[in-house]
């Protein structure tokens, strides 16, 4: 008996010192992130409760956001449909030779390729989460009215072919092909009787966390070797080329009629074989990730129900090789030691003076990336050497650019013809810009849309070479679309280029914008090539000189620039200094009350080697030389290339990586920017502001809008006051995190915001949260996942501004019916490199493109109450050690491409806030880096919130409060410093203005829905905080009697023992 | 014969004693690859790294004495247990950043995202603590004939 009890007093110590142990520190762990649970359950934690005592205007509808639609079945057609619509406008025709397409009505289709029943939808988290609900390429065609082989797709459906995954899926992966070669596919699925036309899908998968492989890293295991041709993921592998190959037999011997290549990757394959004679490749689409329903529109496209529209948002490479970017890109080499975890791959390491690598102290400070490129990356650098070859000038080599190009940047044919006429550039003085109009007639015989683009070259000055101010040969400045044309019609469309953005930026000489006399070009074409060669023409270039088209000079527009008196300019020698501090008036007023400007100056010298520390660094003194960046007035001696590469034909002649990247010292102003620290090192006395005033009485519903309805501005004296309410520990209550929401503030009854975090929009189910319209209504469907969107690439390559504005609608109206207020997105980092992980929830190599797309999404998402968190700002152009890496690049390629984004998503579509990203800028983590307040808000004009990305332990809430990023995310170190602790005025200054940018972004949103000024916000426990206190109560009550109860069995065998 | 003669019993190890053993090295390791992979980040305290080092001290000063071993059991339980909240109490946060942008499908994929030093650390306390319950229902010393 007592031995039974002796076990029985040991399972209760077991069980309940678990529980006890558990409930207490895991309790600890829940209620210092209580938000994130309570976000996790969908519990909001407080309640909207009507004051009595407060009059309020009965008749005032407080719905200020509202859905058009009645159901999540009608949100989500809707959602669906725009995939199909947005794919119909943005799949780009990039060949189409023998009369492939349109097909014609007795053209039967075989599919081939694994992917082709398992095509690329989108991320591969993205992927994972939805793995049913959209419409797969058999289903998308059939239902687009074609016929398909399904003998051959139920094959490769139950074949053992397909992506494989070496490593992952997961935050980490890499992913073999897998085709099946020509040989294993059996003859009676291969040609079945009727079906002449093959479309050959060509897939490749990205997502977060991972860049593409371009060389082999040894990962393979037996069964699962590395199966890319010489280790690039991104280049044909041998079996799909066996598959061309055979398919070119069979158009040989007549099994089939025609080869279509559909290209359904957003990571750019390299396209060496399109022109190949060798695998007779007759028409080529390209779709990126298709979403719900792009596989309709595509089929639609194919059967010529939809003449395809879509101009190319990146350059498509023939040769990756060729493609200077990837000298410093990505990996270095595999640090076998370090795999896993967070940090993986070794990016560059430092080094030290005699370029030995420096030991690691561990963590990601150790690495880095150099944008040696500059401003020369995509069409900035394939377009513009070219110009200079033709021109013969700026040493540019043995460049060639058929070795390196296959189709460029805005380049998209159609199944008509369309001709451009009677081209003005006329600058308006009322406006500062110069607007332009052009003629579009379709002169084919098919109807169809035309994309519009409008190139701007700017002059190439003795300043600019002795200066390092680099100046590409175009650059995209406007575009839009014409209806569709009937043959024979036509449209004028209008488009107007700010002069302002005639300025480059002079990094190292004024440091600031400057606008230069000299020639300019307003330049229309197919695409940035035929804008060059446009030029070039109308410069007196022929094709004797090189060119491989003649161009028209007549669509190549001179303009010169036109002193204006609303300039503040210094005019020295031939070049006029263009300031635009008037523009850029915020949040500073003069003792009068005026508004005064902030001069735009430099503000990443810290992120520049060639400045920072005067510019010593890792082979200034060494015979090879320092390096330099990439200058269009030396190509030859500055482009470096990854592997050995014959630039005339692209021939590799080693595919090892090369030395070519850059070497950088880990300089003690480097160091220091590793470890600075606000706290430490800027103590001032700064006054502290006021706290816990009680001369007004807001609440945030006073601060949405005036007694005319209008929108109360940021720097209105009412919230100066309603800020003046605040105690400390309200900041401390708004800032203490934005994991997927801000919290809510009872004393002025601010409601909690949700944000989703995403790529290509809103893919949870529309019944996430309690807020959300699907939730309210208890609508039978909202387990449903809403559409999943195509790749943001897809979307700007439409060029159809008034249809991206309706997209981003439709992106609101899901926020609206599952919940949130806003989104961690869009993508709007720089497609610097195909090999980027995240290229499908990216938009662009070009920054103006980019910026655009956003601008009008975003417009669209706020007419529903939904804010945009554009992510990541920034310079976080690869997954490879993306977590505190340093970027390391110039200012003038820094804001002219990567900040440019931002800049025209803020001024363009009053962009709301930004993610900032997780690597560093220089030495300063992105959150710490003072360029939030300087450039985003002070030059562009931005008011809202920003919020980190993931937080790591490099990164702490002072610093990122100090900088301007309001919101850390999670998991960041340092709570903002204690108020009766002198010496951190400084610091609770900038968190009072964070209060205010988050409260600013959280009034003007869909948060604020059944708000009037009578509503309260009270704070309510939620039910599972209830129910942890319960349990920790219970359990520390029974755990007494339990220890009791072991104590005295054991004291009771002892004495029994002893007895005996 | 001597009808009253005794017959003499000696106390020798039990199997609890042995259980013990892989549970001590466990908990004795474990706080070093915790410094080694974490040390000078938000992940790493002294008292998660002393904790597991002092307690497994005095498991072991009461396994030795064979008067009370049987108590060894229950304190290394306590101490695996312990040791394991108080790691995860200072380092959840490295599995939220880990984690945070998705999860690896398989087991094994999961331990590669972690790493080998959080990995071991978990399991190692973990396993300590299991090892010390099963040493509590079982005997650490036992008598046999001389």
């Amino acid at each position: 008996m007592k031995k039974i009890l002796s076990v029985i007093s040991k399972v209760f110590l077991v069980v309940f010192t678990f529980l006890f142990g558990v409930i207490n520190v895991g309790g600890q762990m829940a209620q210092a992130n209580a938000g994130v649970i309570s976000n996790f359950l969908g519990q909001d934690g407080f309640n909207m409760v009507k004051d009595e005592t407060v009059g309020a205007d009965e008749e005032l509808d407080t719905q200020y956001y509202k859905s058009e639609f009645e159901s999540v079945k009608e949100v989500k057609a809707s959602g669906e449909a725009y995939t199909q619509k947005v794919m119909e406008e943005g799949a780009v025709l990039l060949k189409n030779t023998n009369n492939a397409l349109p097909l014609k009505n007795t053209d039967k289709i075989s599919l081939f390729s694994a992917s082709s029943v398992e095509p690329i939808i989108s991320g591969y988290r993205e992927m994972r989460e939805k793995k049913s609900g959209t419409t797969n390429l058999l289903d998308g065609f059939k239902e687009a009215g074609l016929s398909v082989n399904e003998d051959l797709y139920n094959w490769y459906k139950n074949s053992s072919y397909g992506r494989q995954y070496i490593v992952g899926p997961g935050l980490y992966s890499i992913v073999n092909i897998n085709e099946a070669p020509w040989n294993s596919i059996p003859e009676n699925v291969k040609v079945k009787r009727g079906y002449n036309t093959a479309v050959f899908v060509l897939s490749r998968i990205g997502g977060e966390g991972t860049d593409n492989q371009m060389f082999d890293n040894g990962e393979g295991e037996p069964g699962k070797e590395w199966d890319a041709y010489q280790g690039n993921y991104l280049a044909l592998s041998e079996e799909e080329r066996s598959v061309l190959k055979g398919l070119k037999e069979a158009k040989d011997n007549g099994t089939y009629d025609k080869v279509i290549v559909l290209c359904n990757f957003t990571n750019q394959v390299m396209l060496d074989f399109v022109d190949d004679p060798a695998y007779g490749v007759d028409a080529v689409l390209y779709s990126g990730s298709i979403g719900s329903k792009g596989s309709v529109a595509i089929g639609r496209i194919l059967k010529g129900e939809v003449n395809p529209s879509g101009k190319l948002s990146d350059t498509f490479w023939k040769n990756h090789y060729l493609n200077p970017v990837h000298a410093n890109y990505g990996q270095y080499k595999l640090d076998t030691s370090n795999k896993g975890g967070l940090y993986g791959y070794s990016g560059y390491i430092y080094v030290d003076a005699n370029g030995n690598e420096v030991a690691a102290s561990g963590g990601s400070e150790n690495s880095y990336v150099v944008y040696q490129e500059g401003i020369y990356s995509g069409y900035r650098y394939t377009e513009t050497r070219y110009e200079d070859k033709v021109m013969g000038v700026g040493n540019a080599g043995k460049y060639n650019y058929d070795a390196a190009v296959a189709y460029p940047f805005g380049y998209g044919n159609s199944y008509t013809t369309f001709e451009y006429s009677d081209m003005t550039a006329v600058y308006n003085a009322e406006t500062d810009a110069y607007d332009i109009s052009v003629k579009v007639t379709n002169t084919g015989a098919v109807a169809g849309k035309e994309a519009v683009q409008i190139f701007l070259q700017k002059p190439y000055t003795a300043h600019d070479k002795q200066y390092g101010v680099e100046t590409a040969a175009v650059e995209l400045a406007a575009y839009d679309k014409t209806e569709i044309l009937a043959p024979g019609a036509e449209e004028v469309l209008t488009m107007s280029v700010d002069r302002r953005d005639f300025a480059k930026y002079d990094s190292y000489s004024n440091k600031t914008y400057i606008l230069e006399q000299g020639d300019y070009y307003l330049v229309a074409g197919n695409g940035a090539h035929e804008a060059v060669n446009n030029v070039l023409a109308a410069k007196g270039y022929t094709t004797a000189d090189g060119k491989d088209a003649a161009g028209n000079a007549a669509l190549a527009i001179k303009v010169g620039v036109e002193d204006s008196e609303t300039d503040k300019k210094i005019v020295e020698e031939d070049l006029l200094l263009y300031s635009t501090a008037e523009v850029n008036v915020y949040s500073e007023t003069d003792e009068e009350g005026n508004l005064v400007g902030r001069k735009i100056t430099n503000q990443f010298d810290n992120a520049d080697p060639k400045i920072f520390e005067n510019g010593v660094n890792y082979g200034e003194n060494a015979a090879g030389g320092a390096w330099t960046y990439v200058t269009r007035n030396n190509w030859a001696g500055t482009v470096k290339y990854v592997v050995s590469v014959d630039e005339a034909t692209g021939v590799v002649s080693n595919y090892a990586r090369t030395n070519n990247f850059v070497k950088l010292m880990k300089t003690s102003g480097i160091a220091r920017d590793l470890d600075f620290d606000v706290l430490r090192e800027e103590a001032t006395d700064v006054a502290y502001p006021k706290f816990g005033s009680t001369a007004s009485a807001w609440q945030l519903i006073d601060l949405r809008v005036d007694e005319n309805g209008e929108a109360i501005p940021y720097n209105d004296q009412r919230w100066e006051e309603l800020l003046d309410q605040l105690t400390w520990a309200d900041y401390c209550a708004i800032l203490a995190g934005g994991l997927y929401n801000t919290p809510d503030l009872s004393s002025i009854s601010a409601p909690s915001a949700n944000t989703y975090d995403t790529d290509l929009g809103v893919f949870s189910e529309f019944g996430m949260y309690e807020s959300g319209l699907a939730t309210k209504l208890n609508d039978p469907d909202k387990n449903q996942r809403a559409a999943t969107y195509v790749d943001n690439g897809i979307v700007a390559a439409t060029r159809n501004l008034d249809l991206i504005y309706e997209y981003g609608v439709q992106w609101g109206e899901d926020c609206l019916w599952a919940g949130f207020n806003g989104l961690y997105g869009a993508g709007a980092n720089i497609h610097r490199s195909p090999y980027l992980g995240r290229s499908y929830g990216y938009i662009s190599e070009d920054g103006f493109l980019s910026g655009m797309t956003l601008a009008k999404m975003n417009l669209g998402m706020e007419t529903k109450g939904a804010y945009m968190l554009a992510k990541h700002c920034v310079l976080n152009e690869q997954e490879t050690n993306r977590c505190g890496s340093a970027t390391w690049a110039n200012e003038q390629s820094i804001r002219e491409i990567y900040v440019r984004v931002f800049e025209i998503a803020i001024q363009e579509g009053s962009l709301q806030g930004v993610m900032t990203s997780l690597n560093r800028i220089g030495g300063l983590p992105a959150p710490h880096h003072p360029f939030l307040n300087e450039v985003l808000r002070y030059e562009c004009g931005m008011t809202g919130y920003n919020v980190t990305d993931s937080g790591m332990s490099y990164m702490d809430t002072a610093n990122c409060v100090y900088a301007g990023n309001d919101l850390p995310i999670n998991n960041v170190s340092h709570t903002v410093p204690n108020i009766p602790e002198a010496g951190y005025g400084h610091v609770t200054q900038a968190a009072r203005d964070c209060v205010h940018n988050v409260l600013y972004t959280v009034v003007h949103s869909s948060a604020m829905n059944g708000f009037s000024s009578d509503m309260r916000v009270v704070r309510f426990q939620p039910e599972w905080q209830y129910f942890l206190e319960k349990a920790t109560e219970a359990i520390n009550i029974i755990i007494i009697p339990v220890v009791a109860f072991y104590v005295l069995m054991e004291v009771w065998l002892l004495v029994k023992r002893d007895d005996r | 014969m001597a009808k009253n003669q005794k017959t003499s019993y000696k106390t020798v190890r039990g199997i609890a004693f042995y259980l013990l053993f892989p549970a001590f090295i466990l908990c004795l390791i474990a706080p070093f690859m915790h410094k080694a992979g974490f040390e000078g980040t938000q992940y790493f305290s002294q008292e998660a790294f002393m904790l597991p080092l002092i307690g497994t001290g005095v498991a072991i000063l009461l396994a030795v004495p064979k008067c009370t071993s049987r108590y060894a059991g229950v304190v290394t339980f306590l101490v695996g247990l312990a040791s394991l909240l108080s790691f995860a109490n200072v380092s959840y946060l490295y599995l939220s950043a880990v984690f945070f942008n998705g999860m690896a499908e398989t087991i094994f994929g999961m331990f590669e995202q972690m790493g080998i030093h959080y990995t071991f650390c978990a399991l190692a306390y973990l396993g300590a603590m299991l090892l010390g319950i099963v040493a509590m229902f079982l005997p650490a010393t036992k008598k046999v004939k001389a």
